[in-house]
């Protein structure tokens, strides 16, 4: 096979001395960067840009991938031990993560976390190697309304994401809604709900919402539960690595399902944030102890994070195959692409090979080798939890406030994050469900827009939304699964009755 | 939160910044070159990914690499309401010379569509790097060679063609309507978020056609996947490939143009002088960039800058208007 | 709890009637060619999150007429280091807008390890002091994202 050919080139082209010396500094920066809140890898990837002049391209290239790999397993780090997420899509993995981590099970929560990570990144970078081509032509079918029932599907999952009232999961959801659509109005082009204001212009930023409503709130629940002022013990060391390794196989069901929601999408049209809810969602609705999520289980860790980086690792497919970039990273590595005089988009396959191969093979060493090194700082990074809590305290709050600013520059974010603090505790405390807000909303906005945008293109009959063939099977399953608990309850009732007589 | 209301700390400083400023002006050092004293925010009034976004992302290597700035140009992006809101933050920074901005045409899209209290008399015009082409594009497979094919299809049913363009009441829209005005149409204009959702769902035929800039259609042309059929412009593209594809003039006989601005604007009451960009655009990485994605090269600086701006903007509150897209 | 209920079901009430307003400025009724009126989507949002508010209350009213049991809001000993914490954090943002953010937090982290942890001195000095000024070469220095130095900005940057 050609693909296996180019690769074993790739593979050659990122194991020489030289690229594996690169590859390893980028994932250190790549990791470092992720790993601190308003750092990501588009920062690290900027940063090192004017030393990439000074190598050849292909080495260019495999460093500021390694960057962004490294990103990708940095960003969960700080989700499980402080409950702050360092990227969009570790946000699912603080509801099982974090907790694991209070109950001084850090070690365990980063190991499968890690482990996750690499089992969906090596899916998603299978299909990369062997399947480009076809997945691009996949991609393209997704037009707004097929997007819009994507989006559907996501949010089926909020039924498992749902709290104790009813009433109260809807009203934050809306509130959610209602967030997102702060800004523009993409069919109109007019402002709403901005009142004049223009700090309200930009909207709110998902991600310092999340820091608030998670991070910080956080951490006024624990002073407020009267937590004592000294770190948490940690249970940590090489042994325990294994011990929680071993335990991962049981999970293959929501291993194999995470990865195919990633790889989807990844690749079109949501990307690692949706992902990782939407398998976070289904594995809950699926699972046998559904009553254990939220509560610190093993399985609500796997799921987001093999969904995430599948999703990232797939997310480089439509900058390979069609010239944009799937996040700002890539877009940062899209201004590289061009200064080294290649053009991104669909002949880069064709034009430059040994380039797009590199950059492949680089995938599979990088996460080989990433996956060892992040193992390998569990110990230390759990660790951190043992220090005093007065001491640790004061510093996330400050940490939040950095990752906060960091986002858009603006000092006004920083007002929102401490406002979405007393916000995320007095919500935890009347029972109004954080998740279902923060996924409304991150895809509130694309949900409306893929939706006007399905009704504009349909001269406003809603039929669009049936009559093409992959919108109208993902809305199908959007509905079913939107009703699966009653599926399964009706299920339960009538297999009683069945046995029902035989017992009396 | 009512942070308009400053204390009047901040009048003083401006009365006697401007103080300063013209006393060196009768010191004759008023003119003094851009010396930036720390890493300079490079504003893009777009999201990731756009047309703008990737020009300020290539900018910021072509910067490190020619050494021509002593500090650092950070791209940090601004996007909410169609740029308003980087264009308020740059309106804002007044006096301070560590912002840039790079705008599309929203510079005066946005403000006439929106009613944002702003318009680029209230920044300093630096200058304008490059004009960008539109091209009528259709996907490959479609039946259509010519444009005044097209067009003659498009009439024979009003309200079935879809024209995908990025936003609404932006310069996407505006070329839209000139056509359908100029030619008796009807499309279903179907707005994007970005150029290169647009290039992508003409690809996968969700749309008719597009009015994409050159360099957000490019690859898809090359890989065979869209066929271009006239250039929105008096004359045909003077670069290889390109120049086979006719004006609008040549392919139906009506003559129609409009090219967009690529500008560099910083905020009001700083020094124009930046020869930042005169020099970036003289380096070779340039003039490939200018090439690969064919932008037309059209460098302008000075007094003609302004007044070039102002003609600009006159003719497109002019369509805008004949359009209904003014608020 | 119950008042604490009633006071966010109240605000949240608020925020939808302002979504409502906001609505119908934009335009609410209407399904043209162009799908429905740019205020509709935000309208049943508002709707959703106002009919949300009230019903919340109305469950309140039900449960306090018939006396169910309340707990507070707060444990009770819980307000005093929510407040230790919350409080000294907005203090640091307000001052933020004035020194910057890495004095800021240099003070925050002082004021809070030596009045609440009780930490000696020598270890507040040290953390208060290197954390800052570590996140100063991070950021600053080497990420080159300029975090915020408030009014006397230019005395900071060297």
């Amino acid at each position: 096979m050609e693909a296996v050919y180019n690769l074993l080139i790739g593979l050659q082209t990122a194991l020489s001395p030289f690229n594996l010396a690169v590859l390893v500094a980028g994932l250190f920066v790549g990791t470092f960067v992720g790993v601190l809140p308003g750092l990501g890898g588009a920062n690290g990837v900027a940063i090192l840009i004017p030393v990439t002049f000074r190598l050849p391209p292909t080495s260019a290239v495999i460093l500021l991938a390694a960057i962004y790999w490294g990103a990708l397993f940095g960003g969960v780090i700080t989700s499980v031990l402080f409950n702050i997420p360092g990227e969009p899509w570790s946000v699912a993995t603080c509801f099982d993560g974090y907790p694991m981590a209070k109950k001084g099970k850090a070690c365990e929560a980063l190991t499968t976390a890690f482990c996750s990570h690499f089992f969906g990144a090596m899916v998603a970078t299978l299909i990369l190697t062997f399947a480009a081509p076809i997945v691009a032509e996949f991609t393209l079918m997704f037009g707004p309304p097929e997007t819009f029932a994507v989006m559907m599907l996501t949010f089926s999952a909020f039924v498992a994401l749902g709290g104790k009232s009813a009433v109260k999961t809807v009203v934050a959801t809306l509130l959610g809604f209602i967030m997102a659509a702060v800004g523009i109005d993409i069919v109109t082009g007019r402002l709403r709900l901005t009142f004049g204001s223009t700090e309200l212009m930009g909207g709110f930023s998902f991600i310092v919402a999340v820091i608030g409503l998670f991070g910080l709130g956080e951490v006024f629940m624990t002073v407020e539960e009267g937590l004592k002022l000294e770190g948490v013990s940690v249970r940590m060391g090489v042994r325990t690595i294994f011990q929680t390794m071993a335990q991962l196989p049981r999970f293959w069901r929501t291993y194999i399902r995470g990865a195919l929601i990633g790889c989807w999408m990844g690749i079109k049209p949501g990307g690692a944030t949706p992902a990782s809810f939407m398998s976070y969602g289904f594995a809950k609705q699926f699972a046998r102890n559904p009553e254990e999520f939220g509560k610190g289980t093993m399985e609500g860790v796997v799921a987001p994070e093999v969904a995430a980086h599948a999703a990232g690792v797939s997310a480089t497919l439509p900058m390979i195959t069609l010239g944009f970039p799937g996040s700002p990273t890539m877009a940062v590595i899209l201004g590289g692409l061009m200064m080294w005089g290649l053009q991104p988009g669909p002949m880069l396959f064709k034009e430059n090979p040994e380039f797009v191969w590199g950059l492949i093979g680089s995938i599979w060493v990088a996460n080989a080798i990433g996956v060892v090194m992040v193992l390998s700082f569990v110990p230390f990074f759990a660790s951190i939890l043992r220090a005093p809590f007065s001491i640790l305290m004061p510093s996330i709050v400050f940490v939040c406030a950095i990752g906060a600013y960091a986002v858009n520059n603006r000092m006004i974010d920083i007002w929102y994050m401490i406002l979405f603090g007393f916000v995320g505790m007095a919500f935890k405390k009347l029972d109004y469900p954080i998740a279902p807000m923060v996924l409304a909303l991150v895809l509130g906005d694309m949900a409306e827009s893929a939706m006007r945008q399905s009704l504009v293109m349909s001269q406003g009959s809603p039929l669009i939304f049936f009559n093409r063939p992959i919108a109208g099977i993902v809305n199908g399953l959007a509905v079913l699964f939107f009703f699966w608990p009653l599926v399964t309850a009706l299920r339960d009732r009538i297999r009683k009755k069945l046995r029902a007589p035989v017992k009396a | 939160m009512k942070k308009q209301q400053r204390p009047n700390l901040r009048q003083w400083v401006l009365l006697i910044a401007m103080a300063v400023g013209v006393t060196g002006l009768w010191g004759g050092i008023a003119a003094a070159a851009w010396q930036p004293t720390k890493s300079v925010e490079f504003v893009v009034p777009a999201g990731t990914g756009g047309g703008a976004d990737i020009m300020a992302r290539f900018i910021f290597p072509l910067v490190e690499k020619h050494k021509l700035s002593p500090q650092p140009l950070i791209v940090v992006n601004r996007s909410g309401g169609a740029g308003a809101e980087g264009f308020m933050h740059v309106k804002e920074k007044k006096g301070d010379p560590h912002v840039i901005t790079l705008t599309l045409d929203n510079l005066f899209t946005t403000p006439l569509a929106t009613g944002v209290p702003f318009n680029w008399k209230d920044l300093t015009p630096v200058g304008r790097l490059a004009l960008d082409w539109f091209v009528l594009w259709v996907n490959a497979e479609s039946p259509y060679k010519t444009a005044k094919e097209y067009f003659d299809a498009v009439k024979r049913e009003p309200s079935k063609f879809k024209m995908g363009g990025t936003g609404t009441a932006q310069e996407d829209q505006i070329i839209t309507i000139q056509m359908e005005q100029a030619f008796g149409l009807k499309f279903i204009y179907v707005p994007f978020k970005g150029g290169g959702d647009v290039a992508v769902s003409l690809v996968g035929k969700h749309t008719d056609s597009t009015v994409n800039n050159p360099s957000e259609a490019v690859g898809h042309w090359k890989a065979g996947r869209l066929r271009p059929l006239a250039v929105v412009d008096r004359e045909r593209i003077p670069l290889p490939e390109w120049n086979k594809i006719p004006t609008m003039k040549e392919a139906t006989g009506f003559d129609m143009g409009y090219t967009m601005l690529r500008g560099i604007f910083m905020p009001p009451g700083v020094s124009k002088e930046v020869d930042l960009f005169r020099k970036g655009t003289e380096t070779p990485e340039w003039k490939k960039y200018l090439a690969d994605n064919a932008l037309k090269p059209a460098f302008l600086a000075g007094s003609d800058y302004p007044k070039w701006l102002e003609e600009k903007e006159a003719l497109t509150k002019d369509l805008m208007k004949k359009g209904g897209l003014v608020k | 709890m119950r008042k604490a209920d009633a006071i966010c079901a109240l605000i949240v009430l608020a925020i939808g009637i302002l979504v409502l307003y906001e609505a119908a400025r934009l335009g609410i009724f209407g399904w043209s060619t162009s799908g429905p009126e740019p205020g509709m989507y935000i309208f049943l949002l508002g709707m959703g999150v106002t009919v949300g508010s009230l019903v919340v209350l109305g469950q309140v009213f039900v449960r306090s007429r018939k006396g169910e049991p309340d707990k507070p809001f707060i444990r009770l000993g819980g307000l005093k280091p929510v407040l230790y914490v919350s409080v000294p954090a907005a203090a640091m943002v307000l001052l933020t807008e004035f020194v910057g953010l890495y004095i800021a937090a240099g003070l925050y982290l002082a004021v809070y390890m030596r009045w609440i942890g009780k930490h000696k001195w020598i270890t507040v000095a040290a953390v208060s002091i290197l954390l800052p000024l570590v996140s100063y070469f991070i950021f600053d220095r080497i990420f080159l994202i300029p975090l915020p130095k408030g009014r006397f900005e230019d005395l900071l940057t060297f």
